[in-house]
């Protein structure tokens, strides 16, 4: 006590000198993280570029990558155009976001796509609260990024303190030129980067419309399920009785599902999400695990059963079978996770 | 013409796949034109050397290419004995039987099994599926997602529940 007593007015003016010097200077530096997120994932609202981006997607022990020409008009035109893959070469796609066009000169087709119901979310702007209630947003250095000054943003998680995405922020325009996701342990699990970009170009419109060229043939590309917040309903639509998680990870809550028929098999979706990152929980009345390209896949645990769990096209994917049904979990999730989501579900 | 209509053209510019018109009004406008002129020295950097990456021509050998030109010239023989034979010929009978042979297996394989085993999807299809939904993450790539959501096997394969 007498010690305590004696070392007191140190502390107390330690305790004043961060009051009034440190708390001020990381409240500042938080509050400006939050803010330059803000405007940096609604940027591209209100610029527009020309640029080249290159994306990598690591996947196990390998890694695919794209090379893509991006014109974009703001806020919402967008004309992609593929240099690599070797697959994709020669591949452009036009875009209002709602409607897509796919060019393929080789086959002499248009493909479209509507989003309008698959994923009406992309209409939406981004819910930056949800991510600031469940991520710190840390500044960091300045550096350059395809001959631009940008700002480092690192998204933290609140609740387990891993660094799950870092982003590059250009100074001026406030767009996004650089983005790393990670996985639970650290490792890069998806970036991309303009190799070059011109900001704030006059593009002209019909650089972006929905033609069909003549001697192309429209058809249509591939259709996603549609999607519907109303989860209740979609539940009592089903054949087979859904099993919930009982479990999710901190932050993640229940966004929207959909219900899909494919090969005569109903699946029900639902997509969960914490803001940032998001997973997919698929059942189905199969029973039968998914198929898995050759040696792609690996044995998982969730809970009493046994299932596989591999990455595909940069996403994690686990699958087992319990109760008769078929269970699928697609996202950004650690294998923990998914075991532990998957061991809550009882059907 | 101007710069717009350059660069529609561009791509079939550097192919050169544009008739003898279209081909100099490319010309003469790059040559009067910085900005197209560096699009176009970019693109073409770029895709040279991903084309040596990536791409691998690969020339049919000549032995074949004169084989087929032979059997095309191959004089027309009328009758039916000839053409019993010709039907006969290894080329065409094998394919035949072989189709017969599979349809006759499917044919089987689906009268057996159609009532006990249900479909196996792949794990791509579910993989697809949650990018589609799940576009308006920031934690995407727009240009991965849409390579990826557009690189489908088999179009229209992915029908959503009526």
């Amino acid at each position: 006590m007498h010690r305590l007593h004696n070392f007191s007015p140190f502390f107390l003016l330690l305790a004043c000198a961060w009051l009034t010097v440190v708390a001020p200077a990381a409240a500042v530096a938080a509050n400006d993280g939050r803010v330059l997120y803000t405007q940096a994932v609604g940027a591209d609202d209100s610029v527009s570029y020309s640029g080249t981006l290159t994306s990598v997607v690591y996947e196990g022990d390998h890694a695919a990558s794209t090379v893509a020409r991006i014109e974009h008009k703001a806020p919402n035109r967008w004309r992609i155009w593929y240099v690599a893959p070797a697959d994709a070469y020669g591949r452009m796609i036009v875009s209002n976001e709602s409607l897509t066009y796919r060019y393929e000169p080789s086959r002499n087709r248009v493909y479209s796509y509507d989003w309008r119901n698959t994923a009406p979310g992309i209409l939406a702007p981004v819910d930056v609260a949800r991510v600031e209630a469940n991520y710190s947003v840390d500044t960091g250095p300045t550096s350059s990024v395809a001959g631009r000054t940008t700002t480092s943003l690192s998204l933290v998680s609140k609740h387990t303190g891993a660094l799950v995405q870092r982003i590059w922020v250009d100074k001026q325009s406030k767009l996004i030129l650089r983005r790393e996701n990670y996985m639970a342990d650290g490792s890069v699990s998806a970036k991309s980067s303009f190799d070059g970009i011109r900001v704030g170009v006059s593009l002209p419109q019909d650089l972006f419309s929905l033609t069909v060229p003549s001697g192309m043939t429209l058809v249509s590309g591939a259709s996603y399920a549609k999607t519907t917040t109303n989860t209740n309903d979609l539940v009592k639509s089903l054949d087979f009785k859904f099993a919930p998680p009982n479990y999710l990870p901190n932050g993640f809550i229940l966004e929207r599902g959909s219900v899909a028929a494919h090969d005569g098999v109903n699946t029900v979706e639902f997509v969960y999400g914490d803001g940032l990152r998001t997973f997919s929980l698929f059942e189905n009345a199969t029973g039968q695990l998914p198929r898995f390209n050759e040696g792609e896949s690996e044995p998982i645990d969730i809970g009493a059963a046994s299932g596989k769990y591999a990455e595909v096209s940069g996403q994690a994917i686990a699958s087992w079978n319990a109760g008769g049904l078929n269970f699928t979990i697609v996202g950004d999730l650690s294998t923990k996770e998914i075991s532990k989501i998957g061991a809550s579900i009882h059907p | 013409m101007t710069c717009q209509h350059c660069r529609e053209l561009m791509t079939d510019y550097q192919r050169r796949e544009l008739d003898a018109a279209a081909d100099a009004a490319v010309y003469e406008h790059l040559q009067s034109c910085t900005d197209c002129r560096e699009e176009m020295a970019a693109n073409s950097a770029l895709t040279e050397s991903l084309r040596a990456v990536f791409a691998t021509e690969l020339e049919m050998p000549t032995s074949i290419l004169a084989g087929v030109r032979q059997a095309v010239r191959r004089e027309r023989t009328f009758g039916f004995v000839p053409n019993l034979r010709a039907l006969l010929r290894p080329a065409i009978f094998a394919p035949a039987a072989a189709a017969l042979v599979l349809m006759a297996g499917v044919a089987s394989y689906v009268g057996n099994n159609s009532a006990g085993n249900a479909p196996q999807l792949s794990a791509d299809y579910f993989v697809r599926q949650h990018v589609a939904h799940t576009m308006n993450s920031q934690s995407g790539d727009r240009a991965w997602n849409a390579y990826l959501l557009t690189s489908n096997v088999g179009d229209n394969a992915n029908a959503p529940a009526p």
